[in-house]
């Protein structure tokens, strides 16, 4: 374990596309100016604040979507209950973003079989890549966490 | 030296964004020539200036010796709900116009709705500005009017298309999006397009000068939920003294609508698709030009990124100038 005091997020986006939060603003978002741990598991960074008493965590990943990176950043409970899904960058043109619904339909679950395209999650025609991406990304950080 | 070029490169090359998509198909047709053709290949490349500009482009090969700049684009992104598009534009109207990689739909065709009176694939050159605010999302843009030259009830709107080729441009149209995505599964949506025709040099001139106002009104809505997927699209179109046209149409309204709906079979599997689907189609282009078409078809996708589909199509007419044919079609189709 160790302290973070400043995240920066210059490796993990590229310059193209669209940033709307550094790992630092999405992360200040649920912790405000609170000082933060890290853990790793299965090569995934888990965030946590030492002063809140809920025991969440956040995690950032991007994959890519066509050519180009779709980064989020999972908010996720002790039980693995995901808790908010924030997209910090899009990389593709804005025309194969998914709409707002399409993310807010991971708050609330859990990883299980089911938490898959065409069965839990509904995906986004036109966006088909987008929503497969967003998918992988999710579960990748829900078997890590499963981890802990 | 070589080290910085290299690092230039690379950086470039990071900028830099490509893809693709194309179809081959066959086409076993009632009453005509069978075909197989090369029907179209596609090439897409971006490149991205900085955080807010970048460019977009998609080049179609079509049937091995056409060439078209299908769309070619600066957009500034300057935040979810404003952007500005400029260049040669994809006119936002209906399901396919802007979304038409071969595995998004199922059918072998594009629906002849969105043939017809919605001209897909319908680009000019323009301007406007696009953006989503929560679960809407909206574009609008100014482009060239459409050309005068018609043959409404040959082939609808499709023949008032210019491409960006040269385009006159002495009258201007506008068009607009709005849709709502109100479940994760239920997107309702409506386009308009508004302008004036152009006489374009190569046309009969139209000697009274009449002034085509052309309008395209469509409404769609879909539901896609699980191994479930509804799609319901209504076009109108009408050109104002249609009778005056340099190819005179006996109407000034042209319409059509359909309904979709396939079920995938193998939706425990979000790598494979094995979808079933019919579609009830009805489009009338004035006069006695009123088209039945059903289409009872099979897509399978063994990968996502590629599809294989197979189409039976009745397509009837009381009186129209197409006589009733029984069709097959299949289509081999991938996008990257």
């Amino acid at each position: 374990m160790k302290i973070v005091t400043a995240i920066v997020c210059a490796t993990l986006f590229a310059a193209e596309g669209k940033t709307y939060f550094t790992q630092q603003e999405a992360l200040q978002e649920i912790w405000g100016e609170a000082e933060l741990t890290s853990e790793q598991y299965s090569e995934h960074t888990f965030y946590m604040s030492q002063e809140s008493t809920d025991d969440s965590s956040a995690c950032f990943i991007s994959k890519r979507v066509r050519s180009k990176g779709q980064s989020l950043m999972l908010h996720v409970a002790a039980d693995g209950t995901i808790i908010d899904l924030v997209v910090c960058h899009f990389g593709e043109p804005v025309r194969y973003k998914a709409p707002l619904r399409f993310y807010q339909q991971f708050v609330g679950k859990k990883l299980n079989d089911d938490l898959r395209l065409k069965r839990d999650i509904d995906g986004v025609s036109g966006a088909t890549l987008t929503s497969r991406a967003t998918v992988a990304s999710v579960r990748d950080i829900l078997e890590a966490h499963a981890e802990k | 030296m070589i080290l910085s070029l290299i690092t230039i490169t690379l950086s470039a090359a990071a900028q830099i964004s490509f893809g693709g998509y194309g179809e081959v198909s066959y086409r076993n047709v009632g009453n005509a020539t069978d075909t197989f053709d090369v029907h179209r290949i596609v090439l897409y490349t971006g490149y991205g200036f900085d955080e807010t500009y970048s460019f977009n482009s998609e080049i179609e090969f079509e049937h091995g010796d056409e060439i078209h700049v299908e769309f070619a684009q600066i957009d500034g992104n300057y935040s979810d709900a404003f952007n500005i598009r400029a260049g040669h534009i994809l006119l936002p109207m209906g399901f396919m116009n802007e979304t038409h990689e071969p595995t998004t739909f199922w059918s072998a065709k594009r629906p002849l709705v969105e043939r017809y009176i919605i001209p897909s694939t319908w680009h000019e050159n323009g301007a406007g500005v696009l953006g989503t605010a929560g679960n809407l999302s909206w574009q609008a843009y100014l482009v060239n009017g459409t050309d005068d030259g018609f043959d409404m009830q040959k082939n609808g709107l499709r023949g008032g298309r210019q491409g960006g080729e040269k385009a006159a441009a002495e009258k201007m149209g506008v068009t607009a999006r709005l849709d709502y995505q109100a479940t994760s599964g239920l997107l309702i949506g409506a386009a308009i397009y508004s302008g004036s025709t152009n006489n374009k040099g190569d046309d009969v001139v139209d000697p009274t000068e009449l002034d085509h106002h052309v309008q395209v009104v469509e409404a769609h809505v879909q539901y896609d939920s699980g191994p479930f997927r509804v799609r319901a699209l209504f076009a109108n179109a009408s050109v104002e003294n249609a009778d005056q046209l340099p190819e005179a149409s006996v109407t000034d309204d042209i319409d059509g609508w359909y309904v979709e709906a396939g079920y995938d079979l193998l939706s425990g599997d979000e790598n494979l698709s094995l979808t079933p689907f019919v579609r009830a189609e009805q489009y009338d282009l004035g006069g006695e030009e009123q088209y039945n078409v059903n289409v009872l078809g099979l897509a399978f996708q063994p990968n996502m990124n590629v599809i294989y589909k197979l189409d039976f199509q009745n397509i009837t007419s009381e009186k129209g100038i197409l006589a009733d044919s029984n069709n097959i079609e299949f289509t081999l189709g991938w996008s990257f």
